[in-house]
């Protein structure tokens, strides 16, 4: 199989130069860089970076994946709401996320009513064949805002009344803010999420370089575009410079996709919202404007779900800051596997330590 | 696990089904004969004998390249193949859902027997049950094959030897990715591979190929099928990425979703381990025969070991491993 992106004969050459490039100019080793998205994550394991770098680069995982940051509390939220038998629909990587005291797969299995979809959307039709209240969880990053957005105008439309929205949805470039302005160690680089990118563009991330002097780099998914990304990283540290330099311009403008920035703000407000690991971050979240208050369920129904702090020894809070790897946890690979998940980074497909469970780290 | 309830994961083809499936067998270890097969073998007065069952479910019962009556056939004989077997036999019982419409059953039916014409079968018996709306999802099929074995050859997962060759006869993914994309309402000319192999392996045989294990990647896709023969066989294996044979469109599919096509079910393929210097034999019958223009040597068996494991090596060189998921595959939230 031949794929422009993936197998490109220039690729290993390109790493090549990279290594040597490493080797030659660059004393500080291992250079720290943190890949922000969990979909850079799962591909840089899959692809073999980590291995293939292994004693130049460090990669670490930042806090892109929409499961891992979802906090314990609103995981018992949504246990909560299918306890009381309304029809959850949600995105499949939700399913085993632990809340304080149990699960949604295990809801399941005890009856609760659970749709898994690919697309928000799918919760119209499900809404529009039931009398039962239909409540879509709405997780993810800019990427999937956009649809979630035309979720609630078309129920808008439509006049859906047993329809609504648990709104968990979070924002990338105040997190990164965040992150930065409690850094305990270094980062020598980023490597920014490519699909929130083609959203949001590159701009928001300008401070990054601005104020941190710290390079970071828009990077696809495909090894030649991480490829790319990293040769950007290594190039910028080498040459003391640092920018938002966008390898991924096949996709990403400077300025976003602007149809669907008018689209997230015809219908999202800015908010603070609670992170798993962090704790509550100054609009770093979304929540539904005063016109669409009727589709938020957090608002339709009397929630009530106990403060509840985890007394584990997961470390996913410091895995998803960078602070540490899945392979310093003490749980990691004996008690806290993909089959029993302590924490959500085990949980989910793009999480730090399911990809390194995954790829045999 | 006895106090746990029976979770969907349990049926994935990962971790779990194997926990899952220790259970069955240390419960009924004084009476079960068979351990880790597609079909059980015994010897009768002049013929050994190869019995196989199976249960189909899918959603959606049609799906571009089939429908269930189709799986069920296929898979049935697919599974007698797996140990060397001719398929003579199968029986047949219908679970029917009240409600369900006689059209879509007489569709069924058809594409029933155009495959147990085509696979050389009889239906030597059958069963049909109607239950209440709701109390099964529209129609489950339930098969045994029965087939005789044509060959002296112990072809077994437990059977892999360091240096030999793992092939498959063809492109991986394909049903996975059809119903996948199916399901999510992707614009995809993806068809499921869903097909009989069994004249494949038969073709091997009747040319007196050496083989040592014979699998049909279907519930956990390639990667768990080689990782249950790693385990079996006690020994390593790896496979090289660049030799794999995967259609663009399922890649396509499958990085819209963020699933690995190396988990994604097969229908219409085996995974075939030989020693080395049958691999260009094997190579050669397969690519002659339509259901094997694709075939393709992907990797092969390393040593023997205490601690199994399945490599993949990179498009980049570097080398990682393939475990067996916990649970299926779910699509990518961003």
């Amino acid at each position: 199989m031949t794929n422009t992106f993936r197998n490109h004969p220039d690729l290993k050459p390109l790493l090549h130069k990279i290594q040597t490039s490493i080797e030659v100019n660059i004393i500080h080793r291992p250079l720290k860089f943190m890949e922000v998205c969990g979909t850079h994550t799962v591909s840089i394991l899959k692809y073999g970076f980590r291995q293939y770098f292994k004693d130049s680069i460090k990669f670490l995982s930042g806090p892109g994946c929409p499961v891992c940051v979802t906090s314990a509390q609103d995981i018992d939220k949504i246990i909560f709401l299918a306890q009381q038998g309304h029809h959850i629909v949600t995105f499949g990587d939700l399913i085993k996320v632990p809340g304080s005291h149990s699960s949604l797969e295990k809801k399941i299995a005890k009856g609760a009513t659970v749709d898994v979809v690919y697309s928000p959307l799918d919760a119209l039709k499900i809404a529009r064949n039931t009398n039962k209240e239909v409540i879509f969880i709405a997780v993810g990053f800019e990427t999937t805002i956009p649809v979630i957005a035309s979720l609630v105008l078309d129920a808008y439309a439509q006049k859906l009344k047993n329809l609504s929205i648990l709104c968990l949805v979070k924002t990338m470039p105040n997190v990164l803010r965040y992150l930065l302005s409690h850094l305990t160690g270094q980062i020598d680089g980023f490597i920014l999420p490519g699909h929130v990118s083609v959203i949001i563009g590159s701009e928001p991330y300008e401070f990054i370089p601005e104020e941190y002097h710290i390079p970071c780099t828009i990077a696809g998914f495909e090894s030649v575009d991480l490829g790319l990304g990293v040769e950007s990283l290594v190039e910028q540290i080498r040459s003391r410079s640092s920018k938002v330099d966008n390898r991924y311009i096949r996709m990403v403008k400077a300025e976003g996709n602007k149809a669907a920035q008018v689209l997230i703000s015809s219908v999202f407000q800015e908010s603070d919202v609670s992170w798993r690991g962090f704790g509550m971050i100054p609009r770093s979240g979304l929540q539904l404007k005063e016109d669409f208050e009727q589709f938020d369920a957090a608002q339709k129904f009397d929630i009530q779900v106990d403060e509840v702090e985890l007394q584990t020894a997961c470390i996913c809070g410091d895995i998803i800051s960078g602070k540490r790897s899945p392979l310093e946890c003490t749980l990691f690979r004996n008690i806290c596997t993909p089959e029993n998940p302590v924490g959500p980074c085990m949980v989910s497909f793009e999480g730090a330590c399911a990809a390194y469970y995954k790829y045999g780290e | 696990m006895d106090k746990k309830t029976i979770l969907l994961s349990h049926g994935s083809g990962g971790k779990l089904s194997q926990e899952f499936l220790e259970l069955i067998y240390k419960t009924l270890e004084d009476v079960v004969v068979n351990h880790g097969e597609d079909s059980g073998s015994f010897d009768a007065d002049s013929a050994r004998i190869a019995i196989t069952t199976d249960s189909y479910t899918i959603d959606p019962i049609f799906f571009p390249g089939g429908n269930i009556g189709k799986l069920a056939i296929c898979g049935t004989t697919n599974d007698l193949a797996m140990v060397g077997a001719v398929p003579k036999y199968i029986t047949l019982s219908l679970m029917i859902e009240e409600g369900f419409q006689f059209d879509d059953l007489k569709k069924i039916l058809i594409s029933i027997k155009q495959q147990t014409m085509k696979a050389g079968v009889s239906i030597i018996a059958g069963d049909t049950k109607i239950v209440s709306k709701g109390k099964i999802d529209k129609i489950f099929i339930n098969t045994a094959g029965y087939g005789i074995i044509q060959t002296d050859q112990v072809i077994s997962s437990k059977n892999a030897q360091p240096d030999d060759a793992v092939i498959v006869t063809g492109d991986i993914g394909d049903h996975g990715a059809a119903i996948m994309a199916y399901r999510n309402g992707f614009d995809s000319e993806l068809r499921s591979d869903c097909a009989n192999v069994a004249s494949l392996i038969k073709a091997l045989l009747d040319d007196d190929v050496i083989i040592h294990a014979l699998r049909d990647p279907t519930r956990g896709g390639l990667a768990s099928i080689l990782n249950e023969i790693a385990f079996s066989s006690q020994v390593d294996i790896e496979i090289n990425e660049e030799a794999l044979p995967i259609k663009k469109s399922v890649t396509g599919v499958c990085d819209a979703l963020g699933i690995d096509p190396l988990y994604m079910a097969c229908e219409g393929r085996a995974v075939i381990i030989c020693p080395e210097d049958q691999g260009e034999r094997v190579l050669k019958i397969m690519r002659s025969k339509t259901l094997g223009k694709n075939a393709q040597c992907i990797g092969q068996i390393l040593q023997k070991t205490d601690a199994p494991k399945l490599y993949l090596k990179t498009f980049i060189g570097a080398r990682r491993i393939l475990p067996l998921l916990s649970r299926e595959q779910t699509p990518r939230i961003c």
